[in-house]
């Protein structure tokens, strides 16, 4: 069931959900710049539909990540996009190639990490990329120098000998990334690639990303880990019952809400009259007393970080320490999400 | 005031009902399990019909159905103890293995339920969906009571010999569970153990008397009550005809009784053991064998595996290379593990000079070509499913490799194994040829004839187990790749293709006739024509009509032997030979159209079975970004 011709089915509903921070799209094809187009995109599992009418553009280059709680149709977008979802209503491009009626080609420029990875039990981690390489068809002259490639890369060239089964979760993840790579794609689509991997695999794998952002990759992202995507993207979609709720680079999405900037402090003088006088400042929200800090809300869309610190040293605050909150995530996505699972 | 409860609380029971009845496949399993058994009910009375209206008179006629019921009531209830010996290992298989597998019975554990409660609970959640379907043939039974002829005791004992068989085969299938780790294990070895214990007292003459056992031999083959300690203590009681089938169930009872707890020592016991696979074990255990053979040898290597990287047929590498089944190393150990004994009995029966050998090694021909068909059923339909259920298939479908090439290279994959398996059948075949051969006259004409004769069955026998084992493989691949895990791919593999090889057996219930045509075939009143065409239209519909072929085309051509012999006549005369020889080449013909057409279907549904688009065609081929990735890189 296509289908192209039934993109727009669900006129109402996709017209409602585009609105979500998509600019107005008129052209269904990719252009040069768009690496990922979604167009009114709708996933239905029997009655229930998992994806309804996501649309968004992600140019080359971009590390885009998507967010939503369990079930939210992130892993159904994934699929379409991996070549992996046969029924689907809608438009998806992949660097302009359509996935449903040119999924060779589409699996020739894009690479898709699963948010789980079995394991073949029976390859050492040289084989288990020499099968993957045969897979994607790299020339029998090539492999040898492009697996050695993608495991300095990945820095698993030290485990190439070793069993699969044998390697930690860590290792296992970023063996993944290392066949995705193999093929060169322009495109990487990666499910929950930090899921339950320890603090040390955790800080690798952006460490991984990072270097494949400087490479130019074009990066579609789903992570629980909040945090670690404000640090990595350039742009977010936050998702809820298949609908893209919100899309758009961080400072839009905190603009648009409104949320705050947390920002802790350490003063020498701390007292009550200096409290109410930080209190007192324009696009103070709230200010709360820690254990060892203060802990200021601010509107940033009113006051500045640099007005703020200066406000504070106005009003005879002993800094020793300013420590703006990198993102507040959380308190975006709590605010655009209402918890709702299927 | 707190009013006791009536029942007691069954939440295990009541969840696993509860799953049951929300999935729609227990009500397909169901209908299709009712309308399978009451075809053969309804086959059975109209054969018995025509069979009495064949015996009897003209003036008798009209008489001839009264108490019709009596001989058919025995036969029925015999397919329904047929129906339980198969169904009920497999339904109880996976009763624990389930929750095994799905990390939940850890949690049953915590709960306030007991080893007991989880081990009845279980049960009854498995005998209760039997029951039903046994439930559904009571109209036919009270149908066939009132066709006279059939007693109250009959009835009743039927009802508590049938549920004594349920118990007793439900209680196998749980013990498997409790011992193995994965449903597929459990599953086969539910199978091997009942076929054991039927063989134990069936064939051994333990005294054992399962119900199914005591049915056929009261009933069924009206054998006398045979002496024993049971049968003297019974007559030695003098009790009711009644009381006599309850009383001869003890046994059973015990048995059942026994595998139960067994089953609730174990279920603590193995309730976390690692999975490990069966066939890694038995190769582990080969391995050793062998080594320490190879120690005394001097370490001769005959076969040594090749450390390769895969070139173009990755998937077809890895079936190869890396499986158990694909190794050559391995498969040499299974080879020499099979092929030794065979080449025994083969020996033996070629020496004995025996009038038997020659059925001996018929059967064990066929239980050789039982063995490859489920070796490649299994394996074949778990190609896919093992993909899905390690996780590992999204990954290689994200890959260029289009899905035809997947579906073929896994297949080509289990060419070795097919080699393998197909091996004894060759030294099976070879000693059938050397046993029917007259190599001595081999320098007359005649003698050249027969010779080329042989090797004509000798080819053409190799070759329907070759397209055979293909056939199974890719009807089995086309089966089992939809299948969400291991165990239901093997489950519907197993069951399609024994359903057909005992349809194929069942077909064979026209043995008599053939026997007749051979007892008549020298009064030359038969014509053979017409009966070659009913025997092909017959093989055209059995899973081993090409080896049957074969094997009708060797007894014609040494009983054209055995004629010129007697009569001095040459090859040639008559047209039989020539019919089993055309009868031969359509089967062979057929079995290999008809793997061809498996292929071509699976292959054009390949999209669907693995669900995902199929690669669009494109006249620059596979592509590959030639660029050199590592100079972008850097």
């Amino acid at each position: 069931m296509n289908d192209q011709q039934d993109a727009g089915a669900e006129p109402a509903e996709a017209d409602e959900v585009s609105a979500g921070g998509s600019p107005a799209f008129g052209d269904s094809r990719g252009t040069a710049e768009t690496a990922v187009r979604l167009r009114n995109l709708w996933v239905s599992y029997g009655k229930f539909d998992a994806v309804k009418g996501i649309s968004l553009d992600i140019p080359k280059g971009e590390v885009f990540g998507f967010i939503g709680p369990n079930g939210a149709g992130k892993s159904s977008t994934f699929r379409v996009l991996a070549t992996l979802q046969r029924k689907y209503r809608g438009t998806a491009l992949v660097c302009g190639l359509d996935v449903l009626r040119q999924p060779g080609r589409v699996r020739d420029v894009m690479g898709f990490v699963p948010d789980f990875f079995g394991v073949y039990e029976d390859l050492t981690s040289l084989e288990y990329l020499h099968f993957f390489a045969a897979a994607y068809r790299v020339p029998t002259k090539q492999r040898k120098a492009v697996i050695d490639d993608v495991l300095t890369l990945t820095d698993m060239a030290h485990k190439a000998g070793s069993p699969v089964d044998s390697l930690s979760r860590g290792m296992k993840q970023r063996l993944a990334m290392a066949r995705v790579l193999l093929h060169d794609p322009q495109v990487l689509l990666l499910d929950e690639p930090s899921s339950g991997l320890d603090p040390r695999a955790r800080i690798e794998m952006r460490e991984l990303l990072n270097a494949l952002k400087e490479m130019g990759k074009t990066i579609l992202i789903s992570s629980h880990i909040l945090s670690e995507l404000g640090q990595l993207c350039t742009r977010i979609g936050i998702v809820e019952l298949g609908q893209l709720v919100a899309e758009g680079s961080l400072n839009e999405i905190y603009r648009r809400l409104q949320v705050m900037r947390l920002i802790h402090i350490r003063v020498d003088n701390p007292c009550g009259e200096l409290e109410q006088r930080v209190r007192g400042i324009p696009g103070v929200a709230a200010l709360e007393t820690q254990v060892d800090r203060w802990a200021i809300s601010l509107h940033e869309d009113q006051t500045s970080l640099g007005d703020l610190h200066a406000g504070l040293v106005e009003a005879g605050a002993r800094l020793t320490m300013f420590q703006p909150e990198a993102m507040d995530m959380e308190t975006a996505f709590m605010k655009l999400t209402e918890g709702r699972t299927t | 005031m707190k009013i006791p409860r009536l029942f007691p609380e069954l939440p295990l029971l009541w969840r696993e009902l509860t799953e049951l009845s929300a999935r729609r496949r227990t009500y397909v399993v169901r209908s299709v399990g009712a309308m399978i058994i009451l075809s053969l009910v309804l086959l059975l009375l109209e054969m018995s019909v025509a069979a009495e209206l064949t015996r009897a008179s003209a003036e008798q006629l009209q008489l001839a159905l009264i108490g019709i019921g009596g001989r058919l009531f025995p036969q029925i209830v015999l397919l329904l103890f047929i129906a339980v010996d198969l169904i009920m290992p497999a339904l109880t298989c996976g009763a624990i293995t389930i929750e095994k597998e799905r990390n939940t019975l850890g949690t049953l554990f915590v709960t306030r339920l007991n080893p007991w409660n989880i081990v009845l609970e279980k049960l009854g959640s498995r005998l209760i969906p039997m029951l039903t379907l046994l439930l559904l043939t009571f109209p036919i039974l009270a149908f066939v009571y009132s066709l006279g002829g059939v007693s109250t005791e009959d009835l009743f004992s039927a009802v508590w010999l049938l549920l004594w068989e349920c118990l007793l085969f439900a209680s196998i299938g749980l013990l498997c569970s409790a011992w193995y780790s994965t449903t597929v294990a459990a599953f086969v070895a539910a199978y091997v153990l009942s076929g054991f214990v039927v063989f134990l007292t069936l064939l051994m003459g333990v005294p054992l008397p399962i119900p199914s056992h005591q049915w056929i031999n009261r009933r069924v083959a009206m054998m006398p009550e045979e002496s024993g300690f049971l049968q003297d203590l019974l007559d030695n009681l003098n009790v009711g005809p009644l009381a006599t089938v309850v009383l001869e169930t003890v046994p059973v009872m015990l048995v059942a009784a026994f595998f139960l707890f067994l089953t609730r020592m174990l279920l603590f016991r193995r309730a976390f053991v690692g999975h490990s696979s069966l066939m890694l074990r038995v190769f582990r255990r080969l391995d050793f064998f062998f080594q320490r053979l190879n120690d005394r040898t001097g370490g001769v290597m005959i076969v040594a595996d090749r450390e390769s990287f895969p070139e173009d047929d990755p998937v077809a590498w890895r079936e190869r290379e890396k499986k158990s089944l694909g190794r050559a190393r391995y498969l040499f150990r299974v080879l020499l593990l099979i092929e030794f004994p065979v080449m025994y009995a083969c020996v033996t029966f070629m020496f004995s000079g025996e009038a038997q050998s020659g059925i001996g090694i018929l059967w064990l021909l066929y239980l050789i070509w039982g063995v490859t068909i489920l070796m490649v059923a299994v394996k074949a339909s778990t190609l896919i499913s093992t993909e899905r259920t390690r996780e590992t298939l999204d990954a290689l479908l994200s890959t260029a490799i289009t899905n035809r090439e997947l579906l073929n290279q896994k297949i080509l994959g289990m060419r070795r194994l097919i080699m393998v398996m197909a091996t004894p059948l060759f030294s099976i075949h070879l000693t059938l040829v050397l046993m029917y051969g007259n190599f001595a006259s081999i320098i007359s004409l005649a003698g050249m004839m027969e010779v080329g004769l042989l090797l004509l069955y000798f080819s053409a026998a190799l070759f329907a187990s070759w397209n055979l084992c293909h056939l199974v493989a890719w009807l089995c691949l086309l089966l089992g790749s939809r299948a969400k895990s291991q165990a239901k791919s093997v489950l519907l593999a197993v069951m399609v293709v024994g359903g057909w090889a005992v349809l194929s057996v069942t077909v064979l219930n026209t043995v008599d006739d053939e026997r007749q045509v051979w007892r008549r075939r020298d009064s030359q009143n038969v014509d053979y024509l017409d009966v070659q065409l009913e025997r092909t239209a017959r093989r055209l519909f059995r899973i081993d009509g090409a080896v049957d072929a074969a094997q009708q085309f060797l007894s014609v051509a040494s009983y054209e032997r055995y004629r010129q012999f007697q009569t001095g006549s040459s090859y040639g005369q008559g047209n039989q030979l020539l019919l089993e020889i055309l009868a031969l080449a359509l089967m062979c013909g057929w079995h290999w159209g008809m793997s061809r057409v498996a292929r071509w279907f699976t292959l054009r549904r390949s999209a669907h079975l693995l669900d995902r688009a199929e690669s669009e065609n494109r006249s620059d081929g596979a592509l590959y970004a030639t660029r050199k990735w590592a100079g972008e890189a850097s």
